[in-house]
């Protein structure tokens, strides 16, 4: 039955095995792109609705707008007064909350990467047991407490409350990508007559960047959507987060699906740009911080 | 005062170095026990009492002539009413059904995608980003556009009811929500552990005459063994935690209701603040002895491999 | 780097700061509420306006505590008192908020003049009654029947039915044309609620059953001991079944079916009056008519029972500091502005009250509530508590599905599991009443 190909093969190698790569680099591509189209599906459907008047009604609901409108975006921005708090609460929320997460959790990882001995494996495994207990476990003690410290419903009581749920995945990731950065320079700089203080912050630090740059855009990720914690500690109208603000045009009550999906285009913005930015680093970041952890 | 180190030799630290270790912990440590462990411990007793709602005090359920015995039997009244009435049974099941579901799909998709991605060209860059793209959006929004794709799209292609709303297909229409918007994820950690693979593996497997699925199964699969680690137990740890879908998808119906929404409903929709907290512990210990195993079976591959 | 953590350090005492909410005015009401639609917001906001014009001292603010579904406004008020928010007025139906009342924050208004002057029946005043006194001010009430096309029933030559069997002619006639009879909207708890409740309500007290719901949910009766809600679903499986319901049926909510109504992809909508306003606000410039009548569930030929359900009501904070102030805003509303409110929101009000431009169907229903040929809620002694709602929906909703899918969900596979599930559930939520 295959008499033919081999023969082929045997007179001209080259150009069967050339074709036989660009035919299947080509159906790569066909299938990739299968894949893109189902699923950026979901992002058409959003624009679709953000731009469609609300009050028209079209036979087929996938058909994009003959007259695409601006008006659900100014309904958003200028009726809903939660959405400008919102933007801004969660802006508040989320940049200390990164920052401080970076801050604290490379010093921790350092220590917990370069050092061996039974106090530092338990440390390390009571840190990395918050991925395991779920949030509705302890919610309700948290969020009493923050009351009567008087810190649900305030910016600084969320970044503490985020900062330390989110600890375990971070300092995990993070601790994962120390081991895989050489001594030698930590070594030199101890040499050279630098205190501990100084070697991780002018050596080791700058080495952590990509893991770093990774760590802030995934927790801005998760902090940024967060709607668990935010449920919880964010009760007043003044302290709500955008996720919150967004949830209530999902009531079963309302019809404003249009300027529910201006909502959500309007508040992926920033952590998209935020994404897009620092790709190339979140690659090289994942390599060593996730695959060796 | 500096000293001189063998680079060489592991060193013995001293005392200062301990100290100035645990500075460095702190903050973190600190963090954590403010925010998780002592409300987790604090949380403990709330499961052994008689509890409605956040208005009321909570109270013991034994009374002070009870004997001790008596007063450790009623304390668990909480625990007991959950293993003998069905909702929370129900809701461990969807979670298991959920998660294996879930794990499976967006470790799958991920994986495959990272292998038809993997090098870097402008397409697969572009197109690195767009499958990233849903691990961007909040997964109330997602869900929520979802909902409508499967009665708008899928319902009336297949001429049948939005999977979503169909009790059997629930958790699989959930699952495949949930893995469209994690398999970017996923697909990134792969992406990385394929690209740590150096390529000389390869090459001396071709010189030996191993063909592709041969390199595969031999070269691909075991060096990418701690990818799989990382991405399962995450998802693993994400699935049984689950609460923000059926919060947006399905609230009206047992089928799509997992445990940790059902402890959400308990403690602050259906005045049983004490019996979600109950449930509450019992889904930590779950999750805590499962992924364990996991781990444990895994981390063996890993040796071997 | 160092410079990086003293930044940051800074940054968060600024934002602490930033986060300190401004000074107290002087008088300021805050209303808690779960109201979402945009209408019923530029009524408050009206009201409130007329309300500062009279006293400009006091300011009045909304505060709106609903997230999801109107369901967990429960949860957010109650952490929210909890959390030591002590909101002037709270919107709900007394009978859901008992343990508020038991807790003191509810101000008894048994024999508020007010209330007395506008003249309410005992079934308006029951809805916003718990063990017979009187806690909130009721604004508006609700109802539920048939929204219908108009147009298309002319084509077709449809008159509106007066029994059940004509009503079910016309579902088979339009299926006949190729147009879905009804606009279903079952992924929504209330819409199969409203489907029951003509049938359930309006038999239940006719019979005298005023302690039905109190007694399902001690656990003294059984639900299949009341034949109302065997015959509830009966009926509604008439009207849903029979193979005409759409494919999206029981995965459309409340938004999904208005939508399909008013695109004209249904003749008829199974609706509570609630929607008005938004089915109003779909059709603005359009030439899109509607109707609406009560669905005859007998071969009677009688005119149908209105339910009648109090929608809005607000109760005041007995433990606030403005509380006098907020009785008489409340006052102020009852009194001087329900014309203003039924204009903005297509509300009709409890006290019946109209203006130049209430419309047509308001009037009619209100009409008919004066007609006394009502079934109200409040004539229960008391209402399902929030979990066994969402129990007794929980199996509707099973039933639902069967129906519309002929797909088993938890069992439900006819009139009789419908019910076994449904006291099922009920028996779980007893017990964890009793423990």
């Amino acid at each position: 039955m295959t008499g033919a190909p081999q023969k082929i093969r045997m007179y001209n190698p080259n150009s069967i095995m050339h074709r036989k790569k660009v035919l299947s680099s080509a159906a790569r591509i066909v299938l990739v792109s299968i894949l893109l189209i189902l699923v950026l599906m979901p992002f058409y459907v959003a624009i679709l609705y953000a731009f469609k008047p609300v009050n028209e009604v079209t036979a087929n609901r996938l058909m994009f707008t003959q007259n695409p409108t601006l008006s659900n975006f100014k309904s958003v921005i200028f009726q809903n007064k939660f959405f400008l708090t919102g933007y801004r609460n969660s802006i508040i929320n989320t940049i200390p909350t990164v920052l401080l997460l970076m801050a604290i959790t490379s010093m921790s990882a350092w220590v917990l990467a370069r050092n061996n001995g039974p106090v530092y494996n338990l440390l390390y495994l009571i840190l990395s047991l918050g991925l395991l207990i779920p949030f509705q476990c302890f919610e309700l003690p948290l969020f009493i407490n923050w009351r009567n410290l008087g810190m649900d419903s305030t910016n600084i009581g969320f970044i503490i409350a985020r900062s330390g749920l989110q600890i375990s995945i971070s300092l995990v990731a993070v601790t994962g990508f120390v081991k895989t950065v050489p001594r030698e320079l930590e070594q030199a700089a101890n040499i050279d007559g630098c205190n501990r203080f100084q070697t991780f912050w002018k050596v080791v630090f700058p080495l952590m960047t990509p893991i770093n740059v990774t760590q802030l855009v995934l927790n801005s990720l998760f902090i940024w959507n967060d709607y668990s914690t935010s449920v919880i500690l964010l009760r007043k109208a003044e302290s709500k987060s955008l996720t919150l603000a967004q949830i209530q045009y999902f009531n079963g009550k309302t019809t404003e699906l249009n300027p529910a999906f201006a909502f959500f285009i309007m508040s992926m913005i920033p952590i998209l740009t935020l994404y897009l930015i620092c790709q190339k680093q979140i690659i090289s970041g994942i390599t060593a911080g996730a695959v060796k952890g | 005062m500096t000293k001189v180190v063998n680079p060489r030799r592991p060193m013995r630290y001293s005392t200062k170095h301990h100290l100035g270790n645990a500075l460095f912990l702190l903050p973190t440590i600190a963090l954590f026990v403010f925010v998780v462990l002592i409300p987790f411990f604090q949380g403990i007793p709330y499961s052994f009492l008689r509890w409605k709602d956040l208005i009321n005090e909570p109270t013991p359920y034994f009374s002070a002539d009870n004997t001790l015995m008596e007063k450790v039997v009623l304390s668990l009244k909480s625990y007991n009413y959950l293993f003998t009435t069905k909702p929370f049974l129900t809701s461990l099941g969807v979670t298991f059904n959920f998660t294996g579901l879930y794990l499976l799909f967006s470790n799958l998709l991920g994986f495959s995608l990272a292998l038809l991605i993997k090098k870097s060209s402008r397409f697969n860059n572009f197109s690195r980003t767009a499958f990233f793209l849903p691990f961007t959006t909040s997964v109330t929004a997602g869900a929520i556009i979802w909902a409508y794709l499967y009665s708008d799209i899928y319902g009336p292609l297949m001429g049948v009811v939005s999977p979503l709303y169909t009790d059997n297909t629930t958790v699989l229409a959930m699952a495949v929500m949930a893995s469209w918007r994690d398999m970017g994820y996923c697909m990134l950690i792969y992406i990385a552990a394929l690209q740590t693979i150096s390529l000389d593996y390869y090459e001396a497997a071709t010189v030996e005459g191993a063909n592709r699925w041969q390199q595969f199964v031999h070269i691909t699969i075991p060096m990418i063994v701690p990818a799989f680690t990382t991405n399962i137990t995450l998802i693993l740890a994400w699935g049984l935690r689950t609460f923000d879908l059926p919060m947006v998808v399905s609230q009206n119906r047992a089928a799509g209701q997992t445990a940790a929404f059902y402890i959400y409903d308990q403690i602050f929709q259906n005045r049983g603040a004490s019996v979600g907290q109950a449930a509450a512990i019992i889904l930590t210990l779950i999750l805590i002895v499962l992924t364990q195993i996991i781990t444990r079976v895994l981390r063996r591959l890993e040796v071997e491999a | 780097m160092k410079k990086l953590l003293s930044l940051l350090l800074t940054v968060i005492m600024v934002l602490s700061m930033v986060s300190v909410a401004f000074a107290e005015e002087a008088v300021k009401i805050t209303v808690f509420h779960y109201m979402v639609e945009g209408q019923k917001a530029d009524g408050m906001v009206a009201i409130q306006e007329e309300f500062k014009a009279k006293y400009p001292d006091v300011n009045i603010e909304f505060e709106n505590l609903a997230y999801s579904q109107g369901t967990d406004f429960w949860p957010q008020l109650e952490t929210a008192i909890a959390a030591g928010d002590n909101p002037e007025i709270i919107m709900g139906n007394p009978g859901l908020y008992s343990s508020l009342i038991e807790e003191g924050y509810i101000m008894d208004l048994t024999g508020n003049e007010t209330i007395k002057s506008l003249g309410l029946t005992d079934g308006d005043m029951g809805d916003v009654s718990y063990q017979g006194k009187w806690y909130a001010y009721p604004v508006d009430f609700k109802s539920w029947g048939v929204f219908y096309n108009v147009k298309m029933f002319k084509e077709l030559g449809i008159e509106v039915p007066s029994t059940k069997t004509e009503l079910l002619a016309v579902c088979q006639k339009l299926y006949d044309n190729s147009i879905t009879p009804w606009a279903q909207w079952y992924a929504d708890g209330a819409s199969v609620d409203i489907e029951m409740r003509p049938i359930v309500w309006t038999e239940a007290l006719a019979n005298g059953d005023k302690d039905m719901f109190a007694k399902l949910m001690s656990g003294e009766k059984k639900i299949a001991e009341y034949p109302y809600f065997a015959k509830g679903l009966q009926e509604w499986a008439d009207r849903m079944g029979s193979g005409w319901a759409a494919n999206n049926a029981t995965s459309n909510k409340q938004t999904d079916a208005n939508e399909m109504f008013v695109s004209g992809k249904a003749g008829m909508l199974y609706q509570g009056t609630w929607n008005i306003g938004s089915i109003e606000q779909m059709i603005a410039g359009t030439d899109f008519e509607y109707g609406f009548f009560l669905c005859p569930m007998d071969d009677s030929g009688n005119t149908p029972v209105l339910n009648v359900q109090v929608d809005q009501a607000f109760m005041v904070n007995d433990k606030a500091d403005q509380k006098e102030w907020a009785a008489k805003f409340m006052e102020f509303w009852l009194t001087d502005c329900m014309g203003m409110w039924s204009d903005f929101t297509y509300q009709p009000c409890i006290t019946g009250a109209t203006t130049e431009n209430t419309p047509e169907l308001l009037r009619s229903l209100l009409a008919a509530k004066a007609s006394g040929n009502t079934a109200c809620y409040g004539d229960f002694t008391a209402p399902f508590s929030s979990a066994f709602t969402a129990a007794y929906r929980k199996a509707l909703t099973a039933w639902a599905v069967y129906c519309c899918t002929g797909q088993e969900a938890s069992g439900v596979n006819s009139v009789d599991t419908c019910i076994q599930y449904m006291q099922t559930l009920f028996d779980e939520e007893i017990a964890k009443n009793a423990l």
